[in-house]
């Protein structure tokens, strides 16, 4: 997947401006959010079920070793083939040559965030093998080649008619419609062929149980159950957190993520899966062929402050509520991972050095940390990220701060600690302030759509002393 | 009743806004409450913390401690101030246990000002009165970061006269974000114009916030887009007596 | 795809699960208390009456029909009246212990429907190419969920996955004696010993999406419709 987390700022203006995204993020995004709210209350203590949840994921992957161990021990005892792949190259050589080594005439795709982070299709459009997104958004972006708006509904922002137009012209629907059951039949007729011939089938993974060796998905439409069940070759890619210890947490995570996802109880289908058909069987793939997917994990683990990110279940709820993505939408994010996630999870598999704008553009409003169900303190991880940057961290790959910056900052240290040099400084900084020019860079942000405070003649220092 | 309680004034307050500090003078006064103004006081360091300059962040921090932990309370009319000494100094001091149990300590200290009205002093009602419809915008730091979202609600139901109505999104960020503002203009002005349009939608005729940052970006805002709209501070509210406009 | 470059994959594959756990294992640990405590839920304490109807309201919120019954006889007499009534004419069935006791195509006198059996087929061929094209799927459900309105099913030689997936229509049978409050109860009956299926399928309503402009519809891929019929048995 290309990186253009670089054109942040261009293409947020671009969006703000876009009246088909602005409808979706001010109408779609408070009712996924209330929805969510909602749904939280069919919990019988809302609040413990949350902490409850938190402290799975805390655990989960402070043990990460250890259960992945126990994960591919498992799942290799009950049948499934296991390939730790350290980066997206040596995942996408995997699929790629199991689909030649099988003579795979195309493959199918059940929605998945992780191979959007391989850049696997690409991959596979070189090696001529065609490749069919089956969830509705992620079949519609594929035709359209845009990338995902949002973790659930990716296509949600695309007016109907443009959608109509690119069915007629790569999905084989007849004539125009703007309704959107019709256009989804449409996929449905479309996509049920490749269901019936599919030979393999590539899924994500939502969670993946350690004591059992099994792999969880979650979804409403029944693509993930069609690339699971209808294949003879199943590949389910898991980036190398996805881990739960055991059933009964994986059967609480699941009801934390459905119910903050889209505020549903369970979606439509929930699908353990535990090692290929046995034998007998009528359906299900004769291979399932598991991917560790670490891609930088590791080394984001390595950090005992940027490891609570991986704590994360993809559900969604912090990219609802952040004020930011309210007003941008997910393309500006540039790549995978949109919202408060993706502040923090494109630049640690990125690096600081491209991602800037990810992490700099955030008010730290905590809206997102309040909602988290898997205890992620996002506005933290930003600041330490830039705090990374600022420091030129090497793993990170931080830029370092500019002479500008730290002469600001150390004469600010110094003054904060001799009170008279800082009310000098202070009263003749507001001063200057006040003397800038309209075309100065930081009046002008500042009076877009603002008046410019007016300097009071006396500070409150002054008033408390001489009243 | 603590016998020893300090003002903590924000820098926008000081150099901006002094008439908020004004306020909160008054309606102290008016409650019985003896404050001091510790003149060694400076800044939280908020600004540096929050650009990622943890280092110059700690001389704020230990200047702070020094000049304010002798007191029982310390007041400040900011929730961000209130919650960069009470949540974030301690995280500074990870690698120094001497600070950061002065950290500690403090942060059990430090109230922000409608907090400290309603949990210490246990007041409801500060004898204030203004008559109309009044929206509060819940700020990200006082609602999420300390908490603090009932005391001021219940501040401005006890005034006389006084309808408290409902602020659509009200507890959603107003794009201010101190240096955010004007690294993203665009996004940050966006922002801020779905807020004012909230309390237009509101029907009230003010609005009031407990951050002097919202109160500034909300209210140079509606000064250049809907003039007439007026933002108070919660102390600036509370100071209002029989009047409409209680500058 | 050279047998070489195959190997050579298959070496990098070795190295970098050894780099992967390597990194993992010797990062700084941080140990968390234990999970807290939570209230139980307070299904467990329903009694098996209410957790029914806890379950038909769920199902039917979801969108479900659900059609009750009593007894074998009048199982076969309802499955028939539906079948009839939507005027199906093929509908592929599961095969476990309850559906083949219900021989449900020797009773079959009052409609002209086709029960057709997974193992009737020969070959992958014939069976998704009649499964992809049967008006219905008829299956039993190894346990439904009060909580969420949830039935289960355990593939196995009995229990094909299709059935309950490529037909436009889901017919599932559940008897009340394997309604359950929550999924934790039903991983203890479908699976006692432990022994996980292949698959093991939780459905919640019918096939849904809501991916253009936000607007909501059944049968995405799976079922459009979800039928229900439950039998005390």
């Amino acid at each position: 997947m290309d990186v253009k987390t670089q054109s942040y700022v261009t293409e947020a203006k671009k969006e703000m401006a876009s009246p088909a995204s602005r409808t979706f993020l001010d109408f779609f995004l408070p009712v996924l959010s209330a929805v969510r709210e909602i749904g939280m209350t069919s919990f019988p203590d809302p609040a413990a079920a949350v902490e409850r949840a938190r402290a799975i994921r805390r655990s989960s992957v402070d043990r990460l070793g250890e259960l992945l161990e126990t994960f591919e021990r498992n799942a290799v005892k009950a049948g499934a083939r296991v390939f730790w792949a350290e980066n997206a190259h040596e995942a996408n050589i995997y699929i790629r040559d199991l689909v030649n080594r099988h003579r795979i005439p195309y493959v199918t795709k059940g929605k998945s965030m992780i191979t959007e982070e391989l850049g696997l299709n690409e991959v596979l459009k070189k090696n001529q093998t065609p490749v069919y997104e089956t969830d509705l958004g992620e079949f519609i972006i594929q035709l359209l080649e845009k990338p995902p708006f949002h973790i659930i509904g990716p296509a949600i922002n695309i007016p109907t008619d443009e959608i109509s137009r690119v069915f007629m012209e790569k999905a084989g629907m007849d004539s125009a419609s703007t309704d959107p059951v019709v256009l989804g039949q449409a996929a449905r007729n479309f996509l049920r062929d490749k269901f019936r011939h599919m030979r393999l089938g590539i899924t994500g993974v939502n969670m993946a149980v350690a004591e059992t060796g099994s792999i969880l998905n979650v979804e409403n439409e029944g693509n993930i159950r069609f690339n699971k069940s209808a294949p003879g070759i199943q590949v389910s890619v898991m980036s190398l957190e996805k881990i739960v210890p055991n059933l009964d947490d994986a059967l609480h995570m699941t009801r934390m993520l459905c119910r903050n996802g889209t505020g549903q109880k369970l979606t439509s289908y929930v699908t353990l899966d535990t090692g290929p058909r046995k034998q007998g069987e009528k359906d299900g793939p004769e291979e399932l062929h598991i991917i560790i997917l670490d891609n930088g994990r590791s080394r984001i683990y390595d950090d005992i402050k940027t490891r609570e990110v991986l704590q994360c279940i993809r559900c969604g709820a912090c990219i609802n509520v952040c004020p930011v993505f309210r007003q941008i939408g997910g393309y500006p994010y540039g790549w995978a991972y949109t919202g408060p996630i993706g502040k923090l999870l494109n630049p640690l598999l990125l690096g600081l050095d491209r991602t800037r704008d990810l992490y700099g553009a955030c008010t730290l409003c905590k809206a997102c940390k309040t909602v988290c169900p898997a205890g992620i303190d996002h506005p933290s991880m930003i600041l330490y990220l830039r705090n990374k940057n600022l420091a030129a961290d090497p793993v990170l790959q931080g830029e370092g701060s500019t002479f500008a910056e730290r002469l600001m900052s150390k004469t600010a240290a110094f003054a904060a600690t001799r009170p008279r040099t800082w009310n000098t400084a202070a009263r003749l900084g507001s001063f200057l302030a006040s003397k800038l020019g309209p075309c100065h860079p930081l009046v002008s942000a500042w009076t877009l759509k603002r008046t410019f405070p007016s300097l009071p003649p006396k500070t409150y220092r002054d008033l408390r002393k001489h009243p | 009743m603590m016998n020893k309680t300090a003002l903590f004034i924000p820098c926008s307050v000081n150099l901006l806004l002094p008439w908020i500090g004004e306020a909160v003078d008054r309606v102290l006064k008016r409650l019985d409450v003896v404050s001091v103004y510790p003149d060694r006081q400076t800044c939280c360091g908020q600004m540096v913390y929050n650009k990622g300059f943890f280092n110059e962040a700690r001389s704020f921090a230990t200047h702070f401690l020094d000049v304010f932990e002798s007191f029982d309370a310390v007041v400040c009319p900011s929730g961000s101030c209130t919650a960069m000494v009470k949540h974030r100094y301690p995280s500074l001091f990870d690698d120094d246990p001497k600070m950061k149990q002065r950290a500690l300590d403090m942060a059990g200290r430090v109230f922000e000002f409608s907090q400290y009205l309603v949990d210490v002093l246990g007041v409801t009602d500060t004898g204030a009165s203004f008559s109309g419809k009044v929206a509060y915008h819940d700020s990200c730091h006082l609602s999420r970061d300390l908490g603090v979202s009932l005391q001021p609600r219940t501040l401005i139901r006890a005034a006389q006269g006084t309808e408290l109505v409902v602020l659509n999104n009200g507890d959603q960020c107003c794009g201010f974000g101190g240096e955010f503002s004007v690294s993203y203009p665009d996004i940050s002005t966006a922002m801020v114009s779905a807020k004012a349009q909230s309390y237009l939608d509101s029907g009230a005729d003010l609005l009031v916030v407990g951050e002097p940052g919202c109160l500034l970006n909300i209210g140079t805002y509606l000064e250049k887009n809907h003039p007439g709209k007026q933002v108070l501070h919660i102390a600036e509210f509370l100071d209002c007596q029989g009047g409409e406009n209680g500058r | 795809m050279t047998v070489h470059h195959h190997d050579h994959v298959e070496k990098a594959m070795s190295d970098s699960r050894q780099t992967i756990l390597g990194r993992l294992k010797t990062a700084e640990r941080i140990l968390h208390p234990d999970y807290p405590a939570m209230p139980p839920s307070p299904f467990l304490s329903m009694n098996h009456k209410d957790m029914v109807e806890i379950l038909v309201r769920n199902l039917t919120e979801q969108g479900a029909e659900v059609h009750r019954a009593e007894g074998h006889e009048n199982l076969r007499q309802t499955i028939d009246r539906v079948i009839a009534d939507q005027g199906f004419s093929r509908i592929m069935v599961s095969e476990d212990p309850f559906m083949e006791n219900l021989k449900l195509e020797s009773h079959a006198e009052n409609h002209c429907a086709e029960f057709i059996k997974p193992s009737d087929l020969e070959g992958n061929e014939q069976y998704k190419g009649t499964v992809f094209s049967v008006d219905a799927g008829l299956t039993t459900v190894d346990a439904a969920v009060a909580e969420s309105g949830t039935l289960v099913i355990a593939h196995n030689k009995t229990q094909s996955r299709l059935i309950s997936l490529a037909p436009l229509v889901h017919l599932a049978v559940v008897r009340t004696g394997t309604v359950v409050p929550v999924y934790e109860k039903a991983l203890d009956l479908v699976i006692p010993n432990g022994g996980l299926p292949s698959q093991l399928t939780f459905i919640t309503g019918p096939s849904m999406t809501a991916d253009i402009m936000a607007t909501p519809f059944r049968g995405m891929h799976g079922p459009r419709r979800l039928v229900v019929f439950l039998v005390d048995t």
